[in-house]
């Protein structure tokens, strides 16, 4: 039998909730009062050091960009940047980490469910248990157990390990990706890597194992896929424990404390373990977010994964190109200053704001905006 | 564009966040009266500017005025054509246009007290600048044009400026940053991410007092939560009166210097080509790097190969989900209306113009030569029918032979070598009906959609070409130079260059067919 790891009866059969986390760096508390975990990159003369203003402000904007839900008016944030390198990936990362930290709702959950419910028998599924391993199986149709549907992920060579999932279950199982489509008639075990010390560190244990088990298409980055894997996939970062303390430490001028205390450990690591790319990870992995040339390979590429809640228009051309092919989902656009079609961009973000701007707007809580940054926010009245 | 480190984003973000600008101007009352009176002469003109004559000598007089203020070259520099150029137009206009005469005179005076003048006033603020605050080793930001080469000389000869590099608003897209920039020239002629995302902490506008700089900090959202603060700056006041309503300095016209090159370049092109080649199109011309420019063929249909590092750089990784190469996107052929200055055309600097044919015929093998004899005798009938009549009457006959898009453009297009054939068969087969050739239509309409096909496989195949040999291109140095030469063993002569698109002339010209694609080094002064 399968373990429920998270599971606790409620009110809809059962009730999913993930406990909070062991958070060895973050502040315990609500959410959105929550302190960013202190980030270090790797310099050029090979040290860690501390994010500069730029790019915490950057991963703080995304934390602010979080309420995403249903029934929320669309928003659409414009960034004007000196260079656009790692903006999207900052973002990125504010934003998924922030999200991490809010459970999908019991309405989520049930709908996910009932989707899975509706499949055609015979559609290839994934299957993850958190921090152990992904199975591979068919969907077998839906059955009542104890007055609760549930559903079966068979395994035709051995029907004896057969599973029946629950709702509550939902959330861990994903459609198998087109890439494996040829899923074997058995179930296929395959080990779920664990996640990166850096991973652990920014969000706490619980939370990026449960990362590496849920899909959740948090945000999809429109923009050169190759300029994003290196920032993502192959710049190096890090955050710092320091055994015995729950504290947050602060975000910048921390060094010279870290530096006074040699039982500090570095947690290093990639962005791409926190907002784990879909392109980028292995076939089947839980993916959090995903990125896509602006060209026409979106929609086949996010067949199987479902409309972004967040667009990130990685640059003038991204934006201008593809902006509508996503006029459901909340928009980011970021715009590099020295990009040739930065004007016509900005054209385009201004007579949206002058069209659809809604007369009441909430405002973000933003950090100071570094110099050379300029930030407009506004959400939509339609 | 190369990839930027998190170092080097630091760095830009450093510069953008915490720096200062310096305006320093600088006076030259000989200039200053000059340009004045090309204001003056340009005025007075009025529509007559339209005149091909007339398009010549503003198109030189402005040449020089935007090369002396915005590079530091000397006073006298290149004034000795030009000033052959104002006097013959002196000469010929004094009976036709008496009225018009004190105004060229006025030039011609002023011009000539430049040139006994091998002073360089910007030069001078330069390496005043350089003294008083110990610039060493920083970048000197100049607008591309025929100054630059004269300055890189003067730059190696003076000790305080030869640690400056010379660079143009192109490499400070780049990663990286420089100690200081200098810029010559009003900073409103630079694009805006110049002085608004600097890549260097000290900023310095080293410029004539006129044409006044209108460059101000913008916002460039319209609700944005931050209001832009202007830097520290200083921007002298030059303490000149108000203008008199009459053309003066600060005539911005004045540094449109490309607006009557068209016609002026159109003319030389029928003049190197004589009477030989009647075979007029219509085509735009594009002013590229390295001082060379280029007609390309205005029909819509038209493909141009451009090297575009704007573009999306793809996934070398996903090459099994169709994605041929991580840098397909940025190799890509474009029509005349997607060109941009700062994309790459790519060009064969040997031989004829058209690096797509000699490729096409290798693949058509022996056909080659037959397929290609019945092209040439169908386009041949129907250049000597347009020369029967004209390409009006022409059209008309055709549109009653059964053409759909039957035009003078569209005709002109059809006879061309260069169009490979009409893209509807109804448009064809009035041409066979108009020459006589009918019986044949559906063996030529056979041959012209082989090489069709041709063409399309050899542009593949090129493009492919092209790709490898930019995966191992130093960027950087692309950037900074404007231009790239290959060796495509596949083009006769082997020879390609791709050119940075510095200025597009939005215009449309009719230039002989031959001149189509064959880029030509400018000579402008």
């Amino acid at each position: 039998m399968f373990e429920v790891f998270f599971g606790v009866q409620c009110g809809c059969r059962e009730e999913w909730r993930r406990p909070h986390g062991n958070l060895p760096l973050a502040c315990t508390g609500p959410a959105e009062t929550m302190t960013q975990p202190p980030l270090y990159y790797k310099s050029r003369d090979d040290c860690w050091t501390a994010l500069p203003a730029w790019a915490t402000f950057l991963f703080h904007l995304g934390t602010l960009l979080s309420d995403t839900g249903a029934g929320q008016p669309r928003y659409v944030l414009g960034v004007a940047v000196p260079a656009k390198a790692y903006a999207a990936a900052l973002l990125s990362t504010g934003l998924i980490s922030s999200r991490l930290r809010s459970p999908l709702s019991d309405a989520e959950v049930v709908a996910r469910f009932e989707r899975l419910c509706a499949l055609p028998v015979g559609t290839p599924l994934i299957y993850r248990q958190v921090g152990k391993v992904r199975l591979k199986g068919v969907f077998a149709g839906v059955e009542t157990v104890d007055g609760e549907d549930r559903i079966r992920l068979s395994d035709a060579r051995n029907p004896a390990s057969s599973r029946l999932l629950r709702c509550s279950l939902a959330p861990y199982v994903d459609l198998a990706p087109p890439q494996m489509a040829q899923v074997p008639t058995r179930q296929v075990r395959t080990k779920i890597s664990a996640p990166s010390e850096f991973a652990v560190g920014v969000l706490g244990t619980e939370e990026a194992r449960y990362a590496g088990a849920v899909s959740r298409l948090e945000c999809l980055t429109v923009g050169a896929v190759a300029r994003y894997w290196e920032e993502v996939a192959q710049a190096e970062f890090a955050t710092v424990a320091l055994p015995g303390t729950g504290a947050c430490l602060p975000m910048s001028g921390c060094e010279p404390e870290l530096a006074a205390r040699e039982d500090r450990i570095w947690l290093p690591g990639t962005l791409q373990s926190i907002i784990r790319v879909s392109r980028y990870l292995p076939v089947g992995e839980a993916y959090r977010s995903e990125i896509v040339a602006s060209t026409n390979e979106a929609k086949a590429r996010l067949r199987h994964m479902g409309k972004p809640p967040v667009v990130i228009f990685d640059g003038a051309l991204s934006f201008l190109r593809m902006r509508e092919a996503w006029r459901e989902s909340h928009w980011v656009v970021i715009l590099d200053r020295t990009e040739r079609d930065f004007d016509d961009a900005v054209a385009v973000v201004n007579k949206e704001y002058m069209k659809y701007r809604a007369a009441k707007s909430r405002t973000l809580s933003l950090q100071a905006i570094p110099r050379g940054v300029e930030v407009v926010f506004y959400e939509e009245s339609r | 564009m190369p990839h930027t480190t998190f170092d080097e984003a630091a760095d830009i973000y450093r510069c953008a966040a915490d720096h200062a600008q310096e305006s320093i101007t600088v006076e030259n009352l000989a200039l200053r009266s000059f340009t004045r009176a090309v204001a003056r002469l340009q005025w007075q003109l009025g529509e007559q500017t339209a005149e091909d004559e007339w398009q010549k000598l503003l198109s030189s007089l402005r040449r020089y005025l935007f090369s002396v203020r915005t590079a530091p070259v000397p006073l006298n520099w290149s004034t000795e054509v030009l000033l052959e150029t104002v006097q013959v137009h002196a000469r010929w206009y004094q009976y036709s246009y008496p009225q018009l005469l004190p105004y060229l005179e006025a030039v011609r005076n002023r011009l000539i007290s430049l040139a006994q003048m091998p002073d360089n006033p910007l030069l001078i603020a330069l390496q005043d600048l350089a003294r008083t605050h110990s610039l060493a080793h920083g970048a000197l930001l100049l607008k591309s044009g025929p100054g630059v080469a004269t300055v890189r000389q003067l730059l190696g000869q003076i000790p305080e400026l030869a640690g400056w590099s010379i660079v143009n608003e192109y490499s400070l897209r780049l990663p990286g940053c420089y100690d200081f920039i200098v810029a010559v020239g009003p900073r409103d002629r630079f694009p805006g991410y110049v002085f608004s995302s600097p890549r260097a902490p000290h900023l310095y506008s080293v410029r004539y007092k006129w044409p006044k700089d209108h460059w101000t900090p913008q916002q460039a959202f319209i609700g944005s939560l931050a209001p832009v603060t202007a830097s520290a700056s200083l921007e002298p006041d030059d303490g000149e009166p108000q203008g008199t309503g009459l053309p003066d300095e600060d005539d911005a016209s004045l540094d449109d210097w490309a607006q009557y090159l068209g016609p002026v370049y159109a003319r030389q092109a029928h003049r190197e080509t004589g009477s030989e080649d009647a075979d007029d199109t219509g085509a735009y011309l594009v002013l590229l790097a390295d001082d060379h420019a280029v007609w390309i063929d205005a029909d819509s249909d038209t493909k141009v190969l451009v090297l575009d590092l704007d573009e999306d750089v793809g996934d070398s990784a996903n090459e099994e989900e169709g994605q041929e190469h991580e840098l397909a996107g940025q190799v890509a052929r474009r029509s005349p209306d997607q060109l941009r200055p700062g994309m790459f055309l790519l060009l064969r600097t040997s031989g004829g113009g058209d690096y797509i044919s000699p490729v096409a015929d290798r693949l058509l093998g022996q056909q080659a030569q037959s397929l290609r004899a019945m092209q040439e005798e169908w386009k041949g009938a129907l250049r000597s029918a347009a020369r029967a009549s004209d390409l009006t009457t022409l059209s008309i006959e055709l549109l009653y032979s059964g053409s759909k898009r039957a035009n003078e453009m569209n005709v002109r297009n059809w006879k061309s070598p260069r169009n490979i054939k009409p893209r509807d068969y109804a448009d064809f087969l009035a041409i066979m009906k108009q020459t006589g050739l009918e019986a044949k239509a559906q063996e030529y309409w056979h041959a012209a959609s082989q090489i069709d096909a041709a063409h399309r496989r050899a542009g593949h195949r090129l493009r492919k070409l092209l790709l490898k040999q930019v995966e191992g291109t130093d960027l950087t140095a692309l950037m900074q130079s404007g231009r790239l030469d290959f060796h495509v063993p596949d083009v006769d002569g082997g020879g390609l260059t791709a050119f940075r698109i510095e200025h597009f002339v939005a215009e449309a010209f009719l230039v002989p067919a031959s001149r189509i694609g064959r880029p030509f080094v400018r000579r402008e002064r």
